[in-house]
């Protein structure tokens, strides 16, 4: 486990290094081939729908969110092994399209895609500054580590709120935002498990919806909202029933691999989701 | 008996199991545990939950686990322990046994 030493702006380095940076082989063997590793989507397709059209759904629904089309340049905060990134340039015609990580294995991967319309900087939103403007931003599963569990509520809604403001700067006021975040549900703070705090997302601390409404006030206006953690709980018993399939076929080797923390982790994520204790924000913004 | 075959326990047997392991949670008697009432009415925890779960698969002696909602969405333990039992069935027919 890693000391937080002091709080960073905008998500630990050392904290996401410690999550992400388990191994990219590791996670390809669980994830889908598109290494998304965010809830996926199943509003609009059959209950029985695969992880792999599910997760597609959810790049989908991003991309329509913030009216993703060809001469776009779009950016996407916490942009993972860029899956967003590339389903718009393939699917959506984006032109150009930023990803930020601060994840290096992340980023050598992103790099050795070869897309020229494509690239990834490793930088936490606080301290990023584009040298032109973006037409839109989508963020999934980034929210999640922007504040700290030592922060008082004002504090984190203070980090929210310049987030949203980087956000309305870096579209010159102008264009859409497109959020996934989890969410605290019918769980307070106070009641996160110390083995999902301390073991998995150290120095992470949720938000609540009302955090999100508050920070974003005058800055963007939700233009649609949907809480989808039934989705998110799918999601996590797939990536589990994976990995267990994964090491019965010898691709994950236990002895190497954190296997039995993940699993644990998946699990009782999906529980949390199932119980309302989370949930997963979907949030479509304007700028205003 | 063959130590990877499934244990093919009938939807009493199941419920009996998750009504004393409930009662052992919550520290109360097993008889205080009503098998109408739903799962998530105990206070259990998502990290007990899953422990009870996974408990539950090495007893019924799964290759795969069960998913979550068949105890998290059911109306009642008595529901979750049919839907449990029918999924246990379904594995052990993919495993090659015969249903009892």
């Amino acid at each position: 486990m890693i000391q937080d030493e002091q709080i960073e702006y905008g998500g630990s380095a050392a904290a996401i290094r410690h999550h992400y940076d388990v191994g990219n082989d590791f996670y390809s063997a669980w994830l889908d081939p598109s290494m998304t590793y965010s809830s996926a989507m199943w509003d609009g397709l059959p209950k029985d729908a695969p992880l792999e059209e599910a997760q597609q759904r959810k790049l989908d629904y991003h991309a329509e969110s913030v009216g993703a089309g060809e001469g776009m340049r779009i950016l996407d905060v916490g942009c993972g092994w860029g899956g967003m990134m590339r389903n718009l340039r393939r699917t959506h015609g984006v032109s150009e399209c930023v990803g930020l990580t601060l994840s290096e294995e992340q980023l050598a991967y992103i790099e050795q895609l070869g897309d020229p319309g494509i690239s990834a900087v490793l930088s936490n939103w606080h301290d990023y500054c584009p040298d032109r403007p973006f037409d839109a931003i989508i963020s999934v599963g980034a929210f999640e580590h922007f504040a700290h569990p030592q922060q008082s509520v004002e504090e984190r809604r203070g980090v929210y709120r310049e987030f949203f403001q980087a956000c309305r700067d870096w579209m010159e006021g102008k264009g859409r935002l497109s959020l996934q975040t989890i969410a605290y549900g019918r769980m307070s703070p106070e009641d996160a498990n110390p083995f999902i705090s301390n073991e998995i997302f150290p120095a992470a601390e949720l938000p609540t919806l009302e955090d999100i409404v508050v920070a974003s006030k005058g800055l963007f206006r939700m233009e649609r909202l949907r809480d989808d953690g039934l989705d998110y709980a799918r999601t996590c018993e797939m990536w589990s029933n994976r990995l267990r399939g994964a090491v019965r076929s010898g691709v994950v080797d236990p002895a190497v691999h954190p296997v039995e923390k993940y699993s644990r982790y998946l699990r009782m994520s999906a529980a949390g989701f199932r119980m309302r204790k989370i949930g997963l924000l979907r949030i479509a913004f304007a700028a205003e | 008996m063959n130590s990877d075959l499934i244990r093919q326990a009938s939807a009493e047997e199941i419920e009996s199991w998750i009504v004393a392991h409930i009662a052992e949670i919550v520290n109360v008697a097993p008889a205080a545990i009503s098998p109408d009432a739903p799962f998530d009415s105990f206070g259990i925890d998502s990290a007990k939950a899953i422990s009870l779960m996974v408990e539950l698969e090495n007893w019924l002696n799964l290759p795969d686990e069960l998913p979550l909602e068949l105890l998290f969405e059911a109306e009642s333990i008595r529901d979750a322990a049919t839907g449990i039992a029918a999924a246990v069935g379904d594995m052990a027919m993919q495993q090659g046994g015969a249903p009892q």
